[in-house]
């Protein structure tokens, strides 16, 4: 009683200040703004209603976003995870050469995304690197024109990605795997079982936390999709790859602030609806060590 | 007490604030400050007082240079060089912009003053347009060099001399070919689209790629429609541009937009092309063209001295857009230099002009881009020979137009990119040149809405 506490609430007034004017309020005037048809010549802000949504839906462009948004998403989470576990399961094991190997595949993910735009973007061109061996093997029939392909531009985008960020995911599983008491394999053993049942049975729902962290972390990069993209092919050729984030740029760089605007606030809403719900989903499937 | 207390953490916090913000802008402010402080001294002083201060205090002086990346290649480092040493205590910063950003971003920094360079670049159109001149660039009339000009029209909004240019405009685009091959296999410059194919089909059988789309980068693309409509609105539709901005003539009607796209996509199909059209970009052309493995290439001129610094025994020129019989060869507007009201530096950036426009200058800038000078007192420098041919057969004969971006879309200012990537889906196959006028007129009405163009 009468004792006076060392942090008092007022020690959160300049966080908070920090916080409301370059958070809260940037936030809630890109809501605002995302009704408004904001152009760098328009000298009054006209607040337009739904009407930049409404051309959101409509806009062929956009839709075709919004498609392969979804496409790259789908791709880079089933990708990542399922070859990030696959990896992190093989280097799990006590073999010499493991840790030169998880460096290896790590790698790419601390590299540039810039660089590795530039690369790919050398190794894929019809006389690249990729088809020269593809046809040195004998696959001549398989070597497509990998980034000019409308139809398969963005595929390929979603698999550099994949590549970029496996080794990532990878180590998250890697850590999950360090979780996990041997003895419950030991036991496992003792039993008879196999390794595929071991992996079945003990690994992936130990995993499920581990899981859980990749499958959120891989869904929220895939929907906010923006530099794979953007370095490999700009959203092109013909638009084939754009995903919202490149279209959010384009617009920004056409001066259309407001519809710009809207895409994101649209994007960033499209986040929350799938991910939260999923993260309290995935919440309850965590199995307590 | 417990008032009192309250109070202090209150103080104690706004004062972190303030220091977290000082700490965070103290280059920025000190820049801004030192620019506003200039501001305010080069308003309220005449400019002859303004020059003694300068000389007296010897004040650093940074002219900021606004362009975009595309265009500031086309300057040669040399002029700024020597403008600099001339001027110790003046030193010119370059912002290059994307080249689909500029605009708005000097919108921006025009409409809201802040960050204003001293220097912009950009095409006439743009000037007229989206940069209303008159509103917001310094009248240059005054100027020394405006009565060495041979062609001052060319730079008059109104009747009034807004911008710095070295040049009468001759900066063409089309097909650029390769003079040799075409010697070697007997042929002659088409005048028509069946007398293009026909020589598409020789330089084929010889085992070259007749024409290089560099599809990769879609500008290159679109310099076929913008040429060829640019041709069509001179010798049979004047009124195009006025039309099209008015919607009286809507782009799904324009029949002669959907035979020029369906012209362009009928040399892919048959096989007149490169391979990639959409993979090949402009950074590998003048390798392509240099090592001849194609005779023909869809370009501005401005290629041209590109390709032969690196290949000097290349020989190349250029001819109208084919889409029709005796096309005339298309112009781009005069690219000129405005210095905004809003300028910090306004006596150094027409002091910089002036320097530029002196003959020892332009014979420098010369050899980065060749050009016709439009100063009474130039050098008279040797045309190459890609120069001499456009003089001699376009130029003269007044068979030269403008090109469609500076004549339809520089009037409103409306951003024209958007139909270029209906040209790579349509060369990509999945569009029909119906549907690229189709798909354009809807994209285009929504531009016109969301500018807020009458009318629309």
């Amino acid at each position: 009683m009468g004792k006076t506490k060392l942090y008092t609430y007022y020690m959160i007034v300049p966080g908070l200040i920090l916080y409301l004017l370059f958070y809260m309020f940037p936030t809630i005037s890109g809501i605002y703004f995302s009704f408004t048809d904001w152009r760098p010549e328009n000298e009054i802000i006209k607040f337009t209603g739904i009407e930049n949504l409404r051309y959101i839906f409509t806009d062929s462009l956009l839709v075709s976003a919004l498609k392969n948004t979804f496409i790259f998403a789908v791709i880079t989470i089933l990708g990542k995870n399922i070859l990030g576990l696959l990896l992190a399961t093989g280097l799990n094991v006590k073999i010499k050469s493991r840790n030169i190997l998880r460096t290896i595949y790590y790698i790419p993910a601390v590299l540039s995304t810039v660089v590795i735009g530039v690369l790919f973007s050398a190794i894929l061109t019809p006389e690249g690197v990729f088809n020269t061996f593809l046809n040195s093997i004998g696959m001549g029939f398989a070597a497509l024109d990998w980034l000019a392909d409308l139809d398969l531009v963005i595929y390929t985008v979603s698999f550099v990605a994949v590549w970029q960020m496996v080794g990532y995911h990878m180590t998250i599983f890697l850590s999950g795997y360090q979780s996990i008491p041997t003895e419950l394999y030991e036991a496992a053993t003792i039993d008879g079982a196999g390794s595929i049942s071991k992996f079945i049975n003990i690994s992936l729902p130990m995993l499920v936390p581990a899981i859980n962290v990749s499958l959120l972390m891989s869904m929220i990069s895939g929907l906010n999709a923006f530099s794979n993209v953007y370095t490999l092919t700009g959203g092109g050729p013909a638009d084939a790859s754009q995903v919202i984030g490149t279209v959010v740029f384009k617009k920004f760089g056409e001066g259309s602030w407001g519809l710009g605007t809207a895409l994101n606030f649209l994007q960033c809403f499209l986040v929350a609806l799938i991910c939260i719900p999923l993260l309290f989903y995935l919440r309850k499937k965590e199995v307590d060590v | 007490m417990h008032n009192s207390k309250r109070l202090a953490f209150v103080i104690l916090a706004m004062i972190m604030v303030v220091s977290l913000f000082a700490g965070c802008g103290t280059s920025a402010d000190n820049q801004a400050s030192q620019a506003a402080t200039s501001a305010a001294s080069t308003e309220k002083s005449t400019p002859e007082s303004n020059e003694k201060t300068s000389q007296a205090s010897n004040e650093k002086v940074t002219l900021i240079w606004f362009d975009s990346q595309g265009a500031v290649k086309s300057w040669n480092d040399e002029n700024f060089k020597a403008f600099e040493e001339k001027n110790p205590n003046i030193k010119i910063d370059f912002q290059v912009y994307p080249d689909n950003q500029w605009k708005n971003i000097i919108q921006t920094k025009l409409s809201s003053g802040s960050g204003v360079p001293d220097i912009v670049h950009a095409p006439y159109s743009d000037f007229q347009s989206a940069l209303s001149a008159e509103k917001n660039f310094e009248t240059l009339d005054s100027e020394p060099w405006v009565s060495r000009l041979i062609k001052p029209e060319v730079l008059k909004f109104n009747d009034k001399i807004m911008n710095f240019s070295f040049d009468i405009p001759v900066d063409t685009a089309g097909i650029v070919y390769n003079k040799d091959i075409f010697k070697e296999n007997n042929i002659s410059v088409p005048r028509s689209y069946d007398e293009f194919l026909k020589a598409c089909e020789v330089i084929k059988a010889k085992g070259i790629t007749p024409l290089l789309i560099a599809g990769k980068d879609a500008w290159t693309i679109q310099i076929w429609q913008s040429c060829a409509l640019g041709d069509y609105q001179t010798r049979k539709q004047p009124t195009l541009s006025a039309d099209i901005n008015s919607g009286k003539q809507k782009w799904a009607d324009l029949k002669v937009y959907e035979d020029m796209n369906a012209k362009l996509l009928n040399l892919v199909k048959l096989g007149y092309t490169n391979k990639g059209v959409l993979s090949d970009n402009f950074d590998s052309a003048v390798d392509i063209m240099g090592k001849k493995q194609a005779a023909m290439f869809i370009m501005g001129e401005f290629f041209i001295p590109m390709a032969i610094e690196k290949y000097p025994d290349l020989r190349l020129s250029i001819f109208p857009i084919p889409y029709d019989n005796d096309v005339y060869l298309a112009n781009q507007g005069v690219s000129g230099f405005g210095i905004p009201k809003a300028a910090v530096h306004k006596k150094e950036a027409k002091m910089l002009f002036d320097f530029l426009s002196q003959p020892d200058q332009l014979e420098r800038q010369h050899k980065t881009k060749p050009f016709i000078a439009n100063f009474k007192d130039a050098k008279s420098v040797d045309m190459p020979e890609y120069k001499k041919d456009i003089m001699d057969d376009y130029v003269t004969p007044g068979k030269i137009c403008m090109q469609a971006n500076d004549t339809i879309y520089g009037e409103t200012g409306i951003d024209g990119s958007g139909a270029w990537q209906l040209y790579q889906a349509m060369l990509g196959g999945k569009m029909t040149p119906q549907q690229v006028s189709e798909e354009w007129g809807k994209k285009f009405a929504d531009l016109m809405k969301q500018k807020g163009i009458a009318g629309w």
